[in-house]
């Protein structure tokens, strides 16, 4: 990669960090979704530059688009007011957390050994070959096609669960 | 200045982890039901950004691990589909999506 791509890589990975971090510390639950789907696509877009359509392609589909959808649903459903504006943390634990983060960054960071990728690209490591999407809508159709069958299958008692949950009354208020 | 311009799987791998390591701080310190399963979501895309950097990284041609990745993109959906609809619920119910509210076990 070039001086041009690391620089629009970086931009790209800032603001999935970025998103990522606001939707946490957000105050506002809709505003958290809207940042969560910032970082969503963010990734989406790192898979392209990772030279995997097929992935950025349902990255940004099912988790960007379609987990968005969701939780904005979810969000006006339960949409009372002291709900979406409610306090989201504890600060002793917060502080304890953030402390106790860090250290497990600087822990995994000394655990991949720094630089050791440094001149690492996809084009070396792989000799230049860079699986099409063809290949691999092959690969999944033939070779896995059993197992994506079944995740098919599976997504689709989901759906169906999804809406039997949503109908039960579990005891209490009717 | 090389490691910062020359972009490759130690770059992906970093970023992976700060995405875990946010998501993952999200699910420990929020209140709010909804925001942990963001948290969750974003905790997965950073296992996904891991795994896909793997797999073209150590195995470019054969892509298992991109199969691998989209699964896991697949299952994390249903998961966090799932529980929407049980936090839903469990709102319906008690009123409130405040999981120290809601933190009975008892039915």
């Amino acid at each position: 990669m070039d001086k041009l791509q690391a620089i629009i890589f970086y931009i790209v990975a800032l603001a999935a960090v970025v998103g990522a971090f606001r939707a946490v510390f957000t105050r506002k639950i809709f505003y958290s979704v809207l940042y969560a789907f910032m970082s969503f696509i963010a990734v989406g877009l790192l898979f392209f530059a990772l030279e995997l359509p097929y992935l950025g392609v349902v990255q940004l589909a099912l988790c960007g688009v379609g987990m968005t959808v969701l939780f904005v649903f979810a969000i006006a459903l339960t949409g009372k007011k002291d709900e979406i504006i409610s306090p989201i943390v504890h600060r002793p634990r917060t502080y304890l957390s953030i402390i106790g983060l860090l250290l497990l960054t600087g822990i995994l960071a000394c655990f991949f050994r720094v630089g050791s990728f440094m001149s690492d690209n996809i084009a070396q490591t792989t000799n230049g070959v860079i699986p099409s999407t063809k290949a691999i809508s092959a690969e999944l159709f033939m070779s896995y096609g059993a197992p994506f069958v079944f995740s098919g299958l599976f997504f689709l008692a989901v759906i169906l669960g999804f809406g039997v949950i949503l109908s039960m009354k579990i005891g209490g208020k009717k | 200045m090389d490691f910062l311009f020359n972009i490759g799987m130690y770059h992906f791998l970093l970023l992976g982890l700060f995405l875990f390591l946010i998501g993952l701080l999200g699910t420990i310190i929020s209140k709010n039901l909804l925001r942990i399963l963001i948290s969750l979501e974003i905790m997965f895309c950073g296992i996904t950004l891991n795994l896909a950097t793997f797999s073209v990284y150590s195995d470019g041609t054969h892509f298992k691990g991109e199969i691998l990745a989209l699964f896991v993109m697949v299952m994390v959906s249903v998961h966090i589909a799932v529980g929407v609809a049980i936090m839903l619920n469990i709102h319906g119910f008690k009123g409130t999506v405040d999981v120290e509210e809601i933190g009975e076990l008892k039915g």
